[in-house]
């Protein structure tokens, strides 16, 4: 091709590069509309997730990394986010602790459990999200955190036993590592 | 008039994309795990290839040929996003239950099939009525698909969350393989081969 020819070769460019335009600008408009309420219902949605397991929840306050909870409530109560990697993926979980001496884990006793997100296969692993199974988190000590058969206070979900681990490592992992957090997090909010 | 009832009606039956056309499977299989679902994923491929049909089909006279996929692909990634952001925004319950499938519509090749075999050749009348009955098509298999899957897989049909129907001997030990991805191939190859044998498609 010696020659360009406008109409054959310019015009194209033009056209998609008009079309791109326009469509950034109609997504930039509605992420400036949408943006403010998308945050306001993933708060909500995360207030509803919390007050669950604190039913008289007035407030809550978080860490910069946002994965440790300080919640007011008549009793104060705390709640950290969990991590563990199933089967389809990462399991988003929240759990619920209850106000108890933070000199070290052991003392520590789980007051629920829910899953934030996940991706486990549905009908199998997905039932990590049924009530049957987070019961079981309920007022458990954290070092009963491991399946039955290894001598812990989890009964694994039959025929997920890779999901039902997932959960259980990750509360275990991801609760030691953001363990300092929690305590730093709890001393800043009752000095203040 | 009887022209825009055609095209509505032939992307339920004669050029169902499922069945026929065999446009659309990724999502289709990936998807059809529950009635629920399956519902949810029609609502949102309607809406999406109703949009993309009208705005294709009004630039159609403009488009330049050699770059008509790219500019249909930026209408629909664009639209796919609009839609994903306003659930988020306006109904979050909805936008929770459908969360992963959003995203996959962009890859969902009935909306391009339809955009460039369609609404880049037609009047917009025309192409709506396309999109609406591709659309219902769409909506019609994928729903079949989920209704063998989820009685055999988990035993039990559910709509909305409410059972409305329990297998007694499947629930207590479903046949978990129906959920799982290679069900979906399972279900679509005995449906297809069942549509086809008894004639209710036509082959070639």
């Amino acid at each position: 091709m010696s020659k360009t020819n406008f109409r054959a070769d310019i015009v194209p460019i033009l056209f998609l590069t008009v079309v791109v335009c326009v469509s950034v600008i109609a997504l930039a408009y509605v992420d400036s509309i949408t943006y403010e309420k998308i945050e306001t219902a993933k708060l909500e949605a995360f207030k509803e997730k919390l007050s669950v397991h604190f039913s008289d929840m007035t407030d809550f306050t978080s860490n910069d990394a946002n994965d440790c909870y300080v919640v007011f409530a008549d009793n104060i109560g705390y709640a950290v986010k969990t991590i563990g990697s199933g089967y389809g993926g990462t399991i988003e979980m929240l759990v619920a602790l209850e106000p108890t001496n933070l000199s070290s884990t052991d003392d520590l006793i789980l007051r629920g459990l829910s899953v934030i997100s996940h991706s486990e296969t549905p009908g199998l692993g997905d039932k990590i999200t049924q009530s049957f199974f987070l019961d079981q988190f309920q007022e458990v000590f954290f070092s009963g955190i491991e399946l039955s058969k290894t001598g812990g206070d989890i009964d694994a979900i039959s025929g997920a036993t890779i999901s039902s681990k997932a959960v259980i490592n990750g509360i275990v992992s991801s609760i030691e590592e953001r363990f300092d957090s929690l305590v730093e997090l709890v001393s800043s909010v009752e000095v203040s | 008039m009887v022209h825009i009832l055609k095209n509505l009606k032939k992307g339920i039956i004669n050029e169902n994309p499922v069945f026929i056309l065999l446009l659309g499977l990724c999502p289709t299989l990936a998807v059809s795990t529950s009635i629920d679902n399956a519902f949810g994923m029609t609502a949102a491929v309607m809406f999406v290839l109703i949009s993309a049909n009208i705005i294709v089909s009004l630039i159609r006279g403009v488009t330049p040929d050699r770059v008509r996929i790219p500019v249909f692909i930026v209408i629909i990634a664009a639209l796919v996003t609009i839609v994903d952001l306003t659930m988020k925004a306006f109904i979050p319950e909805l936008s929770k239950s459908l969360g992963i499938f959003i995203p996959l519509i962009v890859v969902n090749c009935i909306i391009l099939g339809r955009a460039e075999a369609f609404a880049s050749k037609n009047t917009l009348a025309d192409s709506v009525a396309d999109a609406i009955g591709m659309g219902i098509g769409f909506g019609v298999a994928i729903t079949i698909i989920s209704f063998f899957r989820q009685l055999l897989g988990t035993g039990e049909i559910t709509i909305f969350g409410t059972p409305v129907f329990s297998a007694p001997g499947l629930f207590d030990n479903p046949m978990s393989i129906f959920i799982l991805p290679m069900g979906a191939f399972l279900v679509l190859g005995c449906l297809l081969a069942t549509l086809r044998y008894t004639g209710v498609i036509k082959s070639g």
